[in-house]
């Protein structure tokens, strides 16, 4: 395996730390050995690797390859480490450190390929030590604070969909009322010019001598609303 | 849970309803002045077009020298039957009001030519009925009653009655004085339309 520089704070720690300068050493040699096709035995590493390459992607075997395999015998030694891993594979259990390394490969590619499932202690420990590092002001430090977190959470969500259903009668409402007011109700008629002043068809003070250019000007602009409210009743308009 | 929450949507419903309902009708009243006022009709046209009629009418004979028919066709139009007599004071269309007051004003410029001072006055107060507010025909009616109290003021000097006469003079100018004001306040009003 990698070794760990000292200084350097734990993975476990901290899982977002940068990679150091060894383990970006080691991942290119393992990259470099995967791409050249490096003889087995360089390092576990990369022993590891190329056992995952070729159970994954097999090779084919030569014709003296396979011949060797069919008429191999195994031997005693063989046939009994194939038995201990039949029970190490049988158990669920993480191996015991005591385990031989192939059969802590075998549970390391069981588990890559098919995990099981969390226990509950696991999944308490892993959450215990996500919730440690969070600061100290949001992070809940005994059993109430995880429950008050959760209360809060759900309170959160009521209060959300309490906004959520506020929103809608709000909208609901302006709708109806947006409707209502804008029905045509019975009888009403489209907007007509009404009566109103004239005052604003003039601009300067009235001068004497020219009263009925005024009234020329306010039947002309009266004339006007009245065609446009004739037009407007017709549905012209 | 589920109950409170239909409530609470219930509630904010009735809520924005009363409060919709409560504002927009107030809003449609402070719009709506006009809305109290009766539509451009045959009625309203009926009259500016008598109204004009009459107008050129009294041209012509004022032209040809014809003061009295003139004067005869003015005092038509100011008893001409009014459109919606229903609706009296400040229900009344407003241009049928301001076309009535603009008449009275030339009946009393066509009276006071004829050197009919009182008869012009009364037909100054009779428009003056007709607009209450500073308008610029208010301001006419203002103007042509200052100069029929200037006239007053020389017909009384004329006859040697210097105190009344100086009275009358006085009464002039400050009618005069008035028609400053409200046209004043007439294009004040206008520029502040015009500046909002």
């Amino acid at each position: 395996m990698v070794d760990r520089d000292p200084e350097r704070p734990d993975d476990d720690l901290d899982p977002d730390a940068p990679a150091s300068a060894e383990e970006v050493a080691a991942s290119r040699r393992l990259r470099d050995a995967l791409e050249g096709g490096a003889a087995a035995g360089a390092s576990p590493e990369i022993d590891l690797a190329l056992a995952l390459r070729a159970a994954w992607d097999p090779g084919a075997l030569s014709a003296d390859e396979s011949r060797a395999m069919l008429d191999a015998t195994p031997s005693a030694e063989e046939q009994d480490h194939a038995a201990q891993l039949r029970e190490a594979l049988a158990s669920k259990a993480e191996p015991p450190a005591t385990e031989t390394a192939t059969a802590q490969l075998a549970h390391a590619l069981r588990a890559a390929f098919a995990p099981a499932a969390l226990d509950e202690t696991e999944h308490r420990a892993i959450l215990d030590a996500a919730l440690a590092k969070l600061p100290a002001k949001t992070a809940p430090k005994t059993e109430v604070q995880a429950s008050n977190v959760t209360a809060m959470k759900r309170r959160a969500t009521v209060v959300r969909v309490a906004f959520g259903f506020v929103a809608g009668g709000l909208a609901l409402a302006a709708s109806v009322v947006l409707v209502v007011t804008n029905a045509p109700s019975p009888g009403s008629e489209a907007p007509l010019a009404r009566a109103r002043t004239t005052q604003p068809l003039f601009s300067e003070p009235f001068k004497a001598g020219e009263t009925s250019a005024r009234i020329d000007r306010i039947a002309s602009a009266r004339a006007g609303d009245f065609r446009d409210n004739r037009f407007t009743k017709w549905g012209v308009r | 849970m589920t109950s409170k929450l239909v409530a609470l949507l219930l509630g904010t419903i009735a809520l924005a309803l009363v409060a919709a309902f409560g504002v927009v009708p107030a809003c449609s009243r402070h719009d709506g002045g006009a809305d109290d006022s009766t539509p451009v009709d045959t009625e309203i046209m009926a009259f500016l077009s008598e109204a004009r009629a009459l107008h050129h009418e009294a041209n012509m004979k004022e032209e040809g020298g014809d003061l009295a028919g003139a004067v005869s066709a003015i005092e038509r139009l100011v008893a001409a039957r009014r459109p919606h007599p229903e609706r009296k004071g400040a229900l009344a269309p407003p241009e049928i009001e301001e076309v009535l007051a603009d008449a009275y004003a030339r009946l009393a410029e066509l009276r006071l030519k004829k050197g009919e001072l009182d008869p012009a006055a009364g037909a100054v107060k009779s428009g003056l009925e007709h607009v209450a507010e500073a308008t610029y025909f208010r301001g006419h009616l203002v103007e042509v009653q200052g100069l029929v109290e200037e006239a007053r003021a020389a017909q009384l000097a004329d006859a040697g009655n210097a105190a009344e006469a100086s009275k009358a003079r006085e009464h002039a100018i400050q009618l005069l004085e008035e028609v400053v004001k409200i046209q004043d306040q007439v294009i004040q009003r206008s520029l502040g339309k015009d500046g909002g």
